[in-house]
């Protein structure tokens, strides 16, 4: 499509439901390379780009997908605000084929305010294989708009979109709700596929997930599979660099070339193949439809931790990047569950940490792979620790479209990952780089400007002071110490010092693990606290990053003691614990025959009735013995008789439920 | 006292119910909303998802626990917590 104007004479802004083929469209409107993906939420922000269609310039506006317009999620009041702050322009109604009925009311609402819009289906040869059948002009009878067709290719849609943009300047707007008959849409019975039943089984689906992501995280740590070879292929092909380098004549171009460059940046570059191979991973997941499986598997595990089955995403996403994962939270509709996410979020290793990983358990094990595993398993063990006491009420429940299952598009799972690529690049050329010229440059020279060895450098003398921080775990060194910080830009850059000015981690094994636990609590980097920081507000993330900080210390000098024979003054103290004298009362809660125990215990939820909290019980058993019967239809009110079950349900639906019996079926 | 506390929890399983509701629906019966008892946004995502009052569902899966469900509702498949279908009164066709 190419363009003989000059100047934007039009706005189309696309509008649908999450996952419609908003951003596909998009791409093929302005050749751009917008995130896509097989998921609810993939779109967080507008992407704005020029387009040409046909002779006329437009400016196409990608919206984040919207279920409704009043607003439920973040990315939901983003659109709409745009969209009231582009009244002008043409609304490009997104819609997947098998969903046309349920989009009826904002299809509605948009020609009630009287917009310009066309309406595009897509995805009709999925519609029409599971049996669907429809008329477009019919459709577009019915509705007052006219429809456009997604597969019809790039040219006729067009042709089709210029022709719609010009022949219709202003549509008369639309009072009555609009209805489709049968002869216009007729959709298909829904289908249950074997494929579904093999995906959400509670046993199969569970091993078949655990499955993959062992499976993923043998071929991409594991000595000999893919992830290592291509790693061992990149640090041979730089090590070839650095002997090349060995060549210079100037000792400061060389120390720069062989020392600064190669050894730091390419400390970093060796780990790309093993970070593309996770995010490679990532995008299939999500590509083929299976994280909507898998958080739908998952609600029931996480709503012991007060999340739901949404925060799969985007803890699955921290894995990869923890700033990525941060922005994914927008599509979680409750504030609580967002909150608890992004709290959790810097304790998933991130792909940033796995060169650094990988690096402290190599110098003293000849198979990493193990270790790695660990760490990464403790990692997601201390995420959902934390999530389970930030923001102690229970989240919102799952409610959730599964994305269709599909076998991923090869094009777009290349697309997603050369996105992933240019973006690791970006950082690598600006960030990492001009990090360790910087670092290079102050561990150079001296604060005369004279080329001297790293201990008598400026960077030794200002890192002098911090390095009493890690004298506890064992690397008293101000070269560790500049290392641990440095991670507060990119958390690669720590591989990358170390590689710079030791060559590898040059301490003894317990060192290397109290340093790992460091590593799994310190706060992000500075991309994912802003990230962080724009959700839940500057002041909170800084606090949080102040804590990890002080918190990952403290728990690697506890690692470290008890590594150093400090576990026979610390193995006694539960079995203290347990013979201390208790509390009279805390010992009759925790009696097994105290009826609202056993019943919540047994999981019945039989005459569950909640009570306004102003007509609560005590609490404190002492006193529930002082004139009061404990009966529901006590004179001048009601009491609740299932206190701490009533509170969680009464919280999130604060109104009267009625007590009902729980009848089991299916 | 915990004894009348027993006896009163015996008398509430006679208590008249408001109605089915997804949870008591058995798997693959089809049934039609009669009414969506949910505070009014999960009332407006619901019905942007196609459960509404008056519309068609039929129930897929439910997990271990009762703790999800799998809806079919206006030709997508739909994952609800516990106390989202707990909300959602039907009738059986």
């Amino acid at each position: 499509m190419r363009s003989r104007a000059h100047s934007v004479t039009d706005e189309v802004v696309l509008v649908g439901n999450p996952n419609a083929g908003k951003s596909t469209l998009f791409n093929v409107l302005t050749g751009g390379h917008a995130a896509v993906g097989n998921w609810h939420g993939v779109t967080v922000s507008v992407l704005s780009k020029e387009a040409t269609i046909g002779k006329t310039l437009v400016r196409v506006c990608d919206l984040p997908g919207v279920y409704s317009f009043d607003g439920l999620t973040l990315e939901e009041q983003n659109a709409v605000a745009f969209l009231r702050s582009h009244s002008d322009a043409f609304v490009l109604f997104v819609c997947e084929c098998s969903a046309l009925l349920r989009c009826l009311p904002l299809i509605g609402r948009l020609r009630k305010e009287g917009r310009r819009m066309a309406l595009v289906l897509t995805k009709e040869r999925r519609f029409l294989r599971a049996g669907g059948r429809y008329n477009r002009v019919a459709i577009a009878e019915a509705l007052g708009v006219q429809v456009l067709s997604a597969d019809g290719g790039r040219r006729t849609f067009g042709a089709e979109l210029e022709r719609a943009l010009h022949l219709l300047p202003q549509q008369e707007t639309l009072d009555r709700e609009p209805v489709l008959p049968k002869e216009a849409y007729d959709p298909p019975a829904a289908v249950w596929t074997r494929a579904d039943r093999l995906f959400c089984h509670p046993v199969f689906g569970a091993v078949f997930f655990l499955s993959l992501i062992a499976a993923v995280f043998y071929l991409v740590f594991a000595p000999g599979c893919a992830g290592d070879l291509l790693r061992t292929g990149a640090e041979a092909l730089f090590s070839r660099l650095s002997r090349l380098a060995g060549g210079i004549a100037s000792p400061v171009i060389r120390s720069l070339v062989a020392d600064g460059i190669v050894a730091g940046v390419g400390g970093v570059v060796c780990f790309l193949p093993q970070i593309l191979l996770l995010f490679f991973f990532l995008i299939l997941l999500e590509e083929s439809g299976l994280m909507s499986r898998l958080a739908a598997l998952t609600d029931g595990m996480f709503s012991r931790v007060g999340l739901n089955g949404r925060a799969v995403f985007s803890l699955l996403m921290g894995f990869g990047c923890t700033a990525a994962a941060a922005l994914t939270t927008q599509g979680l509709e409750d504030e609580k569950t967002r909150r608890k996410v992004l709290f959790s979020l810097p304790f998933l290793p991130c792909s940033a940490k796995l060169p650094v990983t990988l690096m402290l358990f190599s110098s003293f094990l000849k198979n990493p792979f193990p270790a790695v595993l660990i760490f990464y398993f403790a990692g997601a063990l201390v995420c959902l620790f934390v999530a389970s006491f930030v923001e102690r009420r229970p989240a919102a429940p799952l409610v959730l479209e599964l994305a269709p299952l599909q076998i991923p598009h090869p094009v777009f799972v290349f697309k997603s990952l050369l996105f992933q690529l240019k973006q690791f690049i970006i950082k690598l050329a600006t960030v990492i780089f001009a990090f360790f010229l910087a670092s290079w440059m102050l561990s150079s020279f001296d604060f005369s400007l004279r080329f001297c060895a790293a201990e008598e450098s400026i960077l030794a003398t200002i890192c002098g002071g911090l390095k009493i921080l890690f004298v506890p775990i064992g690397c008293g060194d101000w070269r560790v110490a500049y290392a641990a910080f440095s991670g507060l830009i990119a958390k690669e850059n720590i591989a990358g010092t170390f590689a710079l000015f030791c060559g590898g981690f040059p301490f003894e094994a317990e060192s290397a693990i109290a340093f790992s636990v460091f590593l799994l609590l310190c706060p992000p980097c500075v991309s994912a606290i802003t990230a962080i920081a724009r959700a839940i507000g500057a002041g909170r993330a800084l606090l949080a990053a102040l804590v990890g900080m002080a918190a990952a210390l403290a728990a690697s000098y506890s690692v470290y003691f008890l590594m150093q024979g400090g576990a026979w003054l610390v193995f006694p103290l539960p079995l203290i614990a347990l013979l201390a004298p208790r509390n009279r009362h805390g010992r009759i809660r925790r009696n097994r025959t105290h009826l609202p125990f056993r019943l919540h215990r047994q999981g019945l939820r039989t005459g569950v009735v909640l009570f306004p909290h102003s007509a609560a019980g005590p609490r404190d058993p002492r006193e529930r013995g002082k004139g009061r019967t404990g009966s529901a239809s006590q004179k001048g009110g009601r009491r609740k008789i299932l206190p701490h079950v009533c509170t969680g349900i009464s919280f999130r639906f604060p109104h009267f439920v009625r007590g009902r019996q729980r009848r089991r079926g299916g | 006292m915990r004894g009348f506390r027993f006896l009163l929890h015996i008398f509430s399983l006679f208590r008249i119910d408001d109605g089915m509701n997804i949870g008591d629906l058995k798997r693959g019966t089809r049934a039609v909303v009669t009414a969506v008892k949910a505070p009014p946004l999960w009332r407006e995502r619901l019905r942007a998802l196609g459960i509404e009052r008056g519309g068609e569902i039929s129930l897929l899966k439910r997990f271990p626990r009762g703790r999800t469900y799998l809806v079919a509702a206006a030709g997508s498949t739909v994952a609800l917590g516990r106390e989202v279908a707990e909300c959602v009164l039907v009738r059986t066709l």
